[in-house]
């Protein structure tokens, strides 16, 4: 079936709720970027590769999301994604459930902007989260349960809150999300820890993850295996997060530390993903930094086989970010490759209508 | 000597000016409800944690769900500089993000009274602003939350 055949049922199948309620409404998000990149020589790009339709209703207790990605992501070939596709319950103010495919409560960054880059600081998200054209290693993703409670700590003292999900949890590589079939019968377990400030300390989030899983075998069929597949695994990811954020300050600081280790010879492979940014914002204007950082202790199979190549990343960017208004977002971001040649320009008109 | 008919003008035009602003900042706009939503009163940072997303219901246990204007609409506007303290944009911008990530019910939009009062009848949990003006004449299912 055609992307753009696709598009035009699941954007009706959105819209035919708004027809029957007058409060459905439909918002577009995505993105127009100017890229130019230097390696050994210098190319340049237009690009529009990026529709974001949003679609949310409440009714009491329940509410539904639906979030469809219409993106060319790394080719030049838009492919349909459902991105989100969540029914939440809120029994009370504290205590919050949701089922679907939905965004892990994995870190900061994920939850928190979503796939909106007109909300974020820089043009996108950390490379641990996401690059560009392939995903990260943060398992930011999945298809289950969640449930997040919050615990408060007094008038304007802020409150604890903890999230548990039960999900499907990693494909056979990293873009490989099983919405329909898990590839195996183990279900990954991620809880999220945090404290939420309030107060004085309005805008503080600091918190850290466990999360548990089994990569499921790149193939079971034996003629099938390519020469690179990976075997299965067990995973254990701990994150830690900061972040500061208030209408004038900005910063954000995470990591999170791999560990795979195979289930027939039980090796290890480990890896330390973090970054931290920091940015001020001057009325509309926001000068922003943001440093990468990525090393792997050893190669890991999962990783490389999903075309993670085994390289540390240095990676230094910085830029401005123009709030245009409600709607539109204009940033200019330079971004250099400390340990290779590789250096990146991009400018980038992000909107949320 | 021959300047003073200039700073005459000038002196008149300030005070117009003068007028204008004071004018339009007495011109205020009051929160209002659904009149089966039976919070009466809010202190400014009650208020402020209802038109954030901080509280999620009223007392009953009714979702909040705001009517809110675009960025230019002065109702918008007299929110996001009496309450907040910063600009309509940056307001708004919060709201749509906090929308996105599913934390809070995506707002209805009304630019004007008429359609605020409207939004507001439509539903228990529905809050918005109307102008002082519209306030004095509000229809019986619609009631002022008062601000302390």
């Amino acid at each position: 079936m055609r992307p753009g055949f696709s598009c035009a049922v699941l954007a009706s199948a959105l819209a035919a709720g708004g027809a029957a309620r007058a409060d459905v409404t439909l918002n577009f998000f995505g993105d127009i970027n100017y890229s130019m990149q230097h390696d050994d020589a210098t190319s340049n790009t237009f690009q529009a590769s990026t529709l974001d339709v949003f679609a949310t209703q409440t009714e009491g207790k329940f509410s539904f999301i639906g979030e469809m990605i219409i993106e060319a992501d790394g080719t030049n070939e838009f492919s349909v994604d459902i991105d989100r596709l969540e029914v939440a319950y809120k029994p009370t103010p504290w205590l919050h459930f949701r089922a679907g495919r939905l965004r892990s409560a994995f870190g900061y960054y994920g939850d928190a902007y979503q796939n909106g880059k007109y909300f974020m600081t820089p043009v996108s998200w950390p490379l641990m989260y996401e690059g560009n054209g392939f995903d990260g290693i943060v398992p930011s993703h999945s298809i289950g349960v969640h449930g997040d409670a919050a615990y408060g700590l007094g008038e304007d003292r802020g409150k604890l809150t903890l999230d548990v999900e039960l999900l499907n949890g990693r494909g056979t590589a990293l873009d490989s999300v099983p919405v329909f079939h898990d590839d195996n019968n183990s279900k990954a377990v991620n809880l999220r820890l945090r404290y939420v400030g309030d107060g004085s300390l309005a805008g503080l989030v600091v918190g850290g993850n466990v999360y548990v899983d089994d990569v499921p075998a790149e193939t079971a069929d034996a003629a099938e295996v390519p020469d690179d597949a990976h075997v299965a695994e067990h995973e254990l990811v701990l994150g830690g997060h900061a972040a500061y954020v208030t209408d004038h300050v900005h910063l954000i600081g995470e990591l999170a530390w791999f560990r795979h280790r195979t289930h027939d010879t039980h090796m290890d492979s480990r890896t330390l993903a973090m970054f931290g940014e920091a940015g001020y914002s001057f009325g509309d204007v926001t000068p922003y930094a943001r440093y990468e950082y990525t090393h792997f202790y050893e190669p890991d199979p999962y990783f490389v086989a999903s075309g993670i190549p085994f390289v540390d990343i240095h990676l230094l960017s910085a830029g401005v970010k123009y709030a245009a208004s409600a709607s539109v977002a204009v940033k200019l971001e330079g971004a250099v490759d400390l340990d290779t040649s590789h250096r990146h320009v991009l400018g980038q008109a992000a909107f949320a209508f | 000597m021959k300047r003073r008919p200039f700073a005459g003008w000038h002196g008149l035009v300030c005070a117009c000016l003068l007028a204008l602003w004071a004018g339009r900042a007495e011109a205020g706009f009051v929160v209002v409800r659904n009149a089966k939503n039976p919070t009466a009163k809010l202190s400014k940072d009650g208020v402020k944690g209802v038109f954030s997303g901080k509280t999620k219901t009223w007392q009953g246990g009714e979702t909040i769900i705001l009517v809110i204007g675009s960025e230019d609409s002065p109702a918008m506007q007299w929110l996001a500089d009496a309450i907040f303290g910063v600009s309509a944009k940056t307001l708004l911008s919060k709201i749509k993000q906090d929308v996105f990530k599913g934390d809070v019910p995506h707002p209805l939009s009304a630019n004007d009274d008429a359609g605020t009062v409207k939004r507001v009848q439509s539903g228990a949990g529905v809050v918005g602003l109307v102008s002082d003006a519209v306030a004095r004449s509000l229809p019986a299912d619609v009631a002022v939350i008062a601000v302390e």
